[in-house]
Formats: structure tokens, sequence, C-alpha cells
């Protein structure tokens, strides 16, 4: 890991993804209502059959969200621990993988809500950001990693 | 295994991001927890539930089921699309009057914040012109109409087998669709601004009031000997104003 940088932001937008998608969990687990700011949009959302996955009948989506921004803490904080670069480049890989899946699953969730429920949680557009603001940095990273390599072989 | 200083690092960043994240959900909590009370925008006239109270809000209420002389009273303050109530709904008021020695009556509270809960009071109150209020209750309280849509509204109207056209028509009438409202004012007139509520009077008079899915569900076990026990949320004693509101503050005066 030659920008401890990326990695520390990676696993800062994680944690604290985690704490949304752990909080929204425990809230479901315990029939809590969502605070929402009075708008509503949570309530409904979290009591909408998509609040599960496959919906109506599957896990919690926030359950999936918290295991997914788990993996990525994990991820990024097994990098930290002095790993070689292969190792640390299959762990680099291995978050822009998590953190793509969690992006494509975020798009289809705002897309339920925008056009099936019609209604917007804050909560879930912010796990929505986290999640990208993950693969977004994580790319940057391996962009960056490229950048570096093919300096090193092909110097001008 | 020994912690390189960039691992350090984390911990101690995730250390942070643990205390403020968690107090800003703390926070935004309110004070007492998931389903706890949130502010009431206005002050309302405190709740103060008598036995006549009860006994007035059941004997003029629209909507009732159960044995007319059971023992146990209970009123119902509700919102189709609060998930609280929804959850009490499966918990313990469905087909309540088959599980407790109970009368039991229902009076809307349609809360600002929810934008279908009139739109579905005023459909069951339209089911309720062809004699089927509490099939259509049971309907809009079932998980799979949790988005509450006109689409929802007619295909569960369908299911219960009303008259489509009639159904459509009495939801346009402006007689079935003033109740939700004018029930909404009666129970704020009585300081009832949280739903869901209930109002209970027992085979000795006494009473209390809960507020939320969970106080209900707590209360309920103790009910089923038409008795309230001493020990629940609320005070039991006659005429006694329970303890704070439940779930969910309401914002009659302050719409989406």
């Amino acid at each position: 890991m030659k920008n401890p940088l990326y990695n520390r932001i990676v696993f800062l937008l994680s944690f604290v993804g985690l704490m949304v998608a752990g909080y929204l969990w425990f809230l479901h687990a315990t029939h809590g209502d969502v605070p929402c700011g009075g708008s509503g949009g949570c309530d409904r959302v979290a009591q909408s059959p998509y609040a599960r996955f496959p919906a109506g009948k599957g896990p919690f989506v926030a359950a999936y969200g918290t295991l997914g921004y788990l993996t990525l803490v994990a991820l990024s904080f097994l990098r930290t621990l002095g790993a070689g670069p292969k190792r640390d480049r299959l762990l680099l890989g291995l978050i822009v993988l998590a953190a793509g899946a969690g992006t494509l699953f975020s798009l289809h969730l705002t897309y339920l809500e925008l056009y099936v429920i019609q209604a917007i949680c804050k909560w879930c557009v912010a796990s929505q950001a986290l999640i990208l603001g993950v693969l977004f940095v994580s790319v940057a990273e391996v962009l960056q990693e490229y950048r570096n390599k093919r300096g090193e072989i092909l110097p001008e | 295994m020994k912690l390189t200083g960039e691992a350090k690092l984390l911990v101690a960043l995730g250390a942070l991001v643990l205390f403020g994240v968690g107090f800003l959900i703390l926070t935004s909590r309110g004070p007492t927890g998931p389903g706890g009370t949130q502010p009431t925008p206005t002050p309302r006239p405190s709740l103060n539930v008598t036995a006549a109270l009860v006994d007035e809000m059941y004997s003029k209420a629209r909507h009732t089921k159960g044995d007319p002389n059971a023992p146990l009273t209970i009123v119902e303050f509700a919102d189709f699309e609060c998930p609280s109530c929804r959850t009490a709904y499966e918990q313990n008021v469905k087909d309540i009057e088959k599980k407790l020695p109970v009368r039991f009556a229902f009076y809307h509270l349609p809360l600002d914040m929810h934008p279908r809960a009139i739109p579905a009071a005023v459909a069951t109150e339209a089911a309720g012109k062809q004699g089927k209020f509490w099939e259509m209750y049971n309907q809009l309280f079932e998980p799979a109409n949790v988005l509450l849509t006109d689409e929802v509204l007619e295909a569960a109207a369908k299911k219960i087998g009303l008259d489509i056209t009639k159904f459509n028509a009495d939801r346009q009438a402006s007689d079935v669709a003033d109740i939700p409202l004018k029930e909404r004012e009666h129970a704020l007139e009585h300081g009832i601004d949280t739903t869901p509520t209930f109002l209970i009077k027992d085979k000795n008079g006494n009473t209390t009031s809960v507020a939320g899915a969970g106080a209900f569900k707590e209360l309920y076990d103790d009910l089923k000997d038409g008795v309230l026990s001493p020990k629940p949320a609320g005070p039991t004693a006659p005429g006694q104003a329970p303890g704070p509101p439940g779930p969910q503050a309401p914002a009659p005066a302050t719409g989406p």
C-alpha cells in the first residue's frame, strides 16, 4: 500500500456505513420506528415489502448492508497488517468487488424507492452515498497503483 | 499478532467514528429510544383516562366489534400508514375479539406525516357504507398492502367483494371523506395525539392508556382475564393519566 490515505478513507466510510446499517437492522429487529425528520419516508420504506430481500420474505436489507460494510471494514483493516504487495492487491481487489456489488444493490434500492415505493428514506440515501464513496475511493486507488506501476515499468 | 502503526491509527479512527456517529444516532432517536416519543409540535391537553371517558368513546365510536357486554373495553386510535399501528395489528389487534373478552372500538387518527393515511381511512369508511368496515380494516393492515396506493385500496375493496362503483363514489362523498378528519379532531380534543393509542377499561373499572405496539404487547397478556394487572407501564387506578405517550408524535399542524 503506497498511499495509506485511500485505505483510511475506505475504512472510515465503511465504518460509518456499518453503524448506519447496523442501527437500521436493530430498529427492524425491535419494531422501532425509523426517525426520519418528520418526512415519514423512512416509515414507508421500512414497512414496504422491499425492506426485505427477496421482497417480502427474505432477511432485512439492512442485514445485508451490515454484513457488506463489516466485510469492507475487515478487508480495509487487514490491509494495514503488513501484508505483502501481492496480498495487498488481492485485498484491494476484493474491496472494489464488494463495493461494486454494494453499489449495484444500492442503485436497485434507489430505483425501488423512487419508482415503486415513491418515498425517500434519508438513512438509505446516506448508505448509498457511503457505498458510492467507498467504490470511488477504492477505484481511485486501483488507478493510482496502475499508474505507479506503469511509471515503474516505463520510466520516462 | 502485533498491530502496525497504521492498524492502530484505524482502530483510533474507528473509535472516534463509533462515538461520533453513535452520538448522532442516539440524539436523532428522541428521548425514549426506538419507538419512543418525539416532541409534539404544539402542546396538547394531558390525557386523563377515566372509566367514563372509555365508555363514552366506546359508545360514540362508529365502528365496534366483540361482545358489547364483554368485561374489557379497548378503544384504538390508529392510522393505517403508521408502522407501529401495523405492528400492533400483527402482534395483538388482529382478531382481538376472538382472543380477549373484549368490546373493541376504533377511531381514525391519521397523522399528517403519512400522506396515504387519510385516503386509506376514507376507503375503510366507504367500505363501511357497504357493511364491510372491519373487512377493509383487516385488508389495509395486511403486510402486502403497506403502500396504500389507490390501486391497493381498490384491489382490497375488490378482494372483500365491495361494489367498486359505489365504493369509488362513496370515497368522493364529503360525508364519508370528512369522517377521519372529524375523528382526529375528536381524539386531539381529548389529548390523544399518538398512534397507536389504546384506551383500556377492565371489568373492575380500572383504566389505563398505552401508546405504541410494544407497550400494548406488554400489557396484552395481562388482559386475558379481563383485568388490568397492577404492574403495567401506565397507572391502573380509575381516572389516572397514563405514562408518557408512545412511538409517534403526530403532526396534525405540520403537514408534509
